[in-house]
């Protein structure tokens, strides 16, 4: 009751203040710095106004840039349109799915579901910073390269331009509802302008660097580094006490940020820092915000991959055959287009969704999907959807494959282990990255029969086949302590194509896995090398073979490693660390089973 | 005759093409001195010096098992093959597979074998050339998987080898490094090819390097005609001709000033023809004539 009472109350004062501006006939300067805090009173007042104001529903859209103008849809199935005329920015999408765009002097909207053109305003000098709209008037924030000058403006659906405020300092991202146009400046700001009266109803002071206004599902939320929401709270925001959220996404490859600077115009940006994108949406919910289906996705060039919210591990990953050059998150799922025209829908999961085609190659894309529930088809285990996503990899994206690889080790799944064995040798993979599969296969503790099977292999001069990865599948092997790998390892030490490395992971890992089966290729190893062995791998490779020698190779095994001992033709460091073996290890007898 | 003919077109393509090993190999074996006979107790006694001696010791032991022949040489031979299978530096190891090769046993192909894996080239170089001596089943197979090894010089050496051995069976592993810069294998397989083997390289005519082809072809057009018959050596004179470049034509005249006298009537007429740039075909076009005179 009480409660009631002290927002119809801020409603009340709210209104008064508002109809006080408007009979002054002097509206109270919108980006006015000598502005004193009202320790969150006014912008207060607004959320209260606000909190029940109707607004239009959502509509999905997707809108492509193309080099000689727009090409849309809505989403995930509708019509294709296009518009003709080179736009200089990515267009904005507003929830209702009404995009905005500047392109030669011009500001024009259109329905994003349609193309249908809405209005069009004369902006010359500037360009679009940002644009929302609420069914009734769109308000744009306008800006110029490398000036703070900006302007903000809102226009009805006729067309008219019903406010017009020039600014000296830079404008961030507007949202607006009923009425209300919320813009952030000057670092710490968000002004809640009346867009009838132009009179600046309430001011939001903030620590969280505001830059972006959002409207997302009916909620608007306001920052940048982090993001505060307009609720009952709103009031204790310069004191950090408001609803407030910092997404703190995991490191990514490229260092891709999430909102970004909303101050910066959004020019088409054709380098590489527009392929390397983090896609989340906030949501709201009883104790909070939060991020929308508890995930969000990464771009980087092909890849993408979504992530947990909590502790950020991966949860599904794919490639495209092109490179993502936008997207969105939705309510649930994400939605991304590719530089051939193509938006892929993906589910919260990582399943597929429908894949919509604009039919022209893009250079920029905007994708308006906060009130979207994408569901998809299923896509096998993560470590298949892994292994598929190198498929379309190429060496210039060896930082996403290192990521998926270490996500590889993390997986329980045998398939890792086949997966991790073609990477190794995939004379393809960057150095860096066999390297790392390299190292999490030697950890391996499943998939022996992808061990064995890859262990079969050795180098073929003619049918072109590499070594495996021998060393690290000794390890895993040894660490199993698993002696079906006893006979192929065996047959590798004697193969000069395998790397010296990896001879040597081998004959320590059949210390102790040989068996007497083993011992024919143990003596050959030991008469190669016990006196030429001329690198310190191969000296511990001899050592380590005598060692399984002595153990399963019966007397001849020993009269060959005793023999060594007393021959000078050995190899010094060989001969010595021989002689403490047959020390420690006497010859068995002759009646001895091996 | 034929085979003074054959050795004077082998040393014109020595001119022409390079050294290749199997030929070289066979020269060797040809001018090596007889092997001077020896008694066991010398077997035996360099047996010792092999199980104890130094390397200097072991080394003259060596060359002295190497020169044993007749009844001392398998005896020799598996002195020789106990060392292989006991190991030593890479020195004695040389001489080792050198003594092997030179007494030709195939007792030794098992023991000098896992050399040809070794991951020193001077040892697998050694052991791969040895085994083109001491032949016999474990050797072939030793060279033929050589063949598929990491080491391009005892790949070539792997092929003349299985020349010199006669490896027919190992065509296909022939063919298969033919074209990946093994150029030792044109010649062994202008040395081994059936009929059916000999056309199939010959496809590779204007394909693969000239230089390389050459190698190969000389040897099928000087075999005798009881193992390339006549049609075959008249189809690739035909196609030799055609090609129209220098190199061919040398290499025709260099084949015609080798070919023998006597030799196939049917051959000669085709490599006057071809030399002479006129086509090459038995009178009347067809096939299965070339068993009369031209």
């Amino acid at each position: 009751m009480t409660r009631h009472f002290s927002q119809a109350l801020g409603v009340l004062v709210g209104l008064v203040a508002l109809g006080c501006g408007g009979a002054a006939g002097t509206p109270r300067s919108a980006f006015s710095r000598s502005w004193e805090s009202d320790a969150g009173e006014s912008i207060a007042h607004v959320e209260a106004k606000l909190r029940n104001a109707p607004r239009p529903p959502d509509a999905a859209v997707v809108v492509g840039v193309t080099p000689d103008g727009l090409v849309g849809s809505a989403l995930p199935t509708g019509s294709v349109w296009r518009r003709a005329g080179a736009v200089d920015v990515v267009p904005s999408v507003a929830p209702d799915g009404i995009v905005v765009a500047s392109s030669g002097g011009q500001a024009f909207a259109l329905d994003g579901k349609t193309g249908q053109p809405l209005w069009s305003v004369s902006v010359a000098p500037l360009v679009l910073r940002g644009a929302a709209d609420d069914g009734r008037y769109s308000v744009l924030s306008l800006g110029k390269p490398r000036a703070s000058e900006s302007r903000l403006i809102a226009v009805d659906r006729s067309g008219r331009v019903v406010l017009d405020q020039a600014s000296s300092t830079e404008l961030g991202r507007p949202a607006v509802r009923a009425g209300v146009a919320f813009v952030p400046w000057g670092g710490q700001y968000v002004s809640a302008i009346d867009i009838a009266s132009g009179s600046e109803i309430g001011r939001l002071l903030t620590r969280d660097l505001p830059t972006h206004a959002l409207d997302v599902g009916g909620t608007l939320y306001f920052g940048q580094y982090a993001l505060v929401r307009l609720d009952e709270h709103i009031k204790y925001a310069e004191s950090f006490q408001a609803t407030r959220y910092m997404f703190k996404p995991r490191e990514l490859p490229g260092t891709p940020v999430w909102l970004g600077n909303g101050l910066e115009l959004p020019l088409v940006d054709r380098t590489a820092r527009a392929k390397i994108r983090l896609f989340a949406e906030p949501e709201s919910t009883d104790k909070g915000i939060t991020i929308a289906s508890n995930s969000y996705a990464g771009s980087y060039f092909r890849a993408l991959y979504g992530f947990a919210l909590g502790d950020g591990h991966l949860l599904w990953a794919d490639a495209l055959s092109a490179d993502v050059i936008g997207g969105g998150a939705a309510a649930s799922g994400f939605a991304f287009c590719d530089e051939t025209g193509k938006v892929h829908l993906y589910a919260a999961d990582g399943g597929t969704g429908p894949v919509a085609d604009l039919g022209q190659r893009l250079v920029a894309c905007a994708v308006g999907a906060s009130a979207l529930h994408v569901t998809g088809t299923p896509r096998g285990s993560l470590a298949t959807q892994i292994e598929r996503s190198f498929a379309h990899f190429d060496p210039d994206m060896a930082s996403a494959e290192g990521l998926l690889i270490a996500e590889l080790g993390k997986l329980e799944d045998p398939a890792v282990t086949r997966i991790l064995i073609a990477l190794a040798e995939d004379a393809r993979v960057p150095p860096k990255q066999r390297e790392a599969a390299r190292v999490l296969l030697s950890k391996r503790k499943n998939g022996v029969e992808f061990m064995l099977a890859a262990l079969e292999h050795h180098y073929d001069f003619v049918s072109g086949d590499e070594s495996p990865p021998v060393g690290p599948l000794a390890d895993a092997l040894r660490g199993l302590h698993d002696e079906r790998g006893a006979a192929l390892l065996a047959r590798h030490l004697n193969d000069p194509a395998d790397s010296i490395d990896d001879v040597a992971r081998a004959a320590t890992a059949l210390e102790v896995l040989a068996t007497s089966a083993e011992k024919r290729d143990l003596m050959t190893f030991f008469a190669l090398y016990r006196a030429t062995a001329d690198e310190p791998p191969l000296v511990s490779a001899v050592q380590s073979v005598a060692t399984a020698l002595l153990r399963v190779g019966g007397p001849e095994g020993h009269a060959l490693v005793e023999r060594a001992v007393a021959d000078p033709l050995t190899q010094p460091e060989v001969q010595q660390g021989l002689a403490k073996l047959v020390t420690q290890k006497p010859a068995p007898a002759a009646n001895a089973k091996p | 005759m034929k085979l003074i003919a054959r050795c004077a077109v082998v040393i014109a393509c020595l001119a022409f093409a390079g050294p290749f090993d199997a030929r070289d190999a066979r020269a060797e074996k040809a001018r090596a001195k007889p092997a001077v006979p020896a008694k066991n107790a010398e077997v035996e006694s360099r047996k010792q010096t092999l199980d104890s001696g130094a390397e200097p010791d072991k080394l003259a032991a060596l060359d002295a098992l190497a020169q044993m022949s007749g009844p001392n040489a398998p005896a020799a031979a598996a002195v020789v093959e106990e060392l292989l299978a006991r190991g030593a530096n890479v020195t004695v190891l040389v001489r080792a597979l050198g003594a092997a090769g030179k007494l030709a046993q195939p007792s030794s192909s098992a023991a000098v074998a896992p050399y040809t894996r070794h991951r020193i080239s001077e040892v697998r170089v050694a052991a791969t050339r040895a085994l083109a001596r001491t032949g016999g089943p474990d050797a072939i197979a030793a060279l033929r998987a050589v063949l598929h090894g990491n080491d391009a010089p005892s790949r070539g050496f792997a092929a003349s080898g299985l020349a010199t051995l006669q490896a027919k069976d190992a065509v296909p592993d022939l063919f298969a490094v033919l074209a990946k810069d093994v150029p030792e294998s044109a010649e062994a397989i202008g040395e081994l090819c059936t009929p059916a083997d000999c056309s199939k390289f010959a496809d590779n005519i204007g394909k693969l390097p000239f230089d390389l082809m050459q190698s190969g072809l000389s040897p099928i057009l000087l075999r005798p005609e009881t193992e390339v018959p006549p049609e075959l050596k008249l189809d690739l004179l035909e196609r030799l001709r055609k090609l129209q470049t220098d190199e061919a034509r040398k290499f025709l005249q260099t084949v015609r000033a080798s070919y023998p006298d006597k030799g196939n009537a049917w051959v000669k007429y085709g490599l006057d023809q071809a030399v002479d740039n006129k086509p090459v075909v038995p009178p009347g076009g067809a096939k299965g004539k070339t068993k009369g005179k031209p």
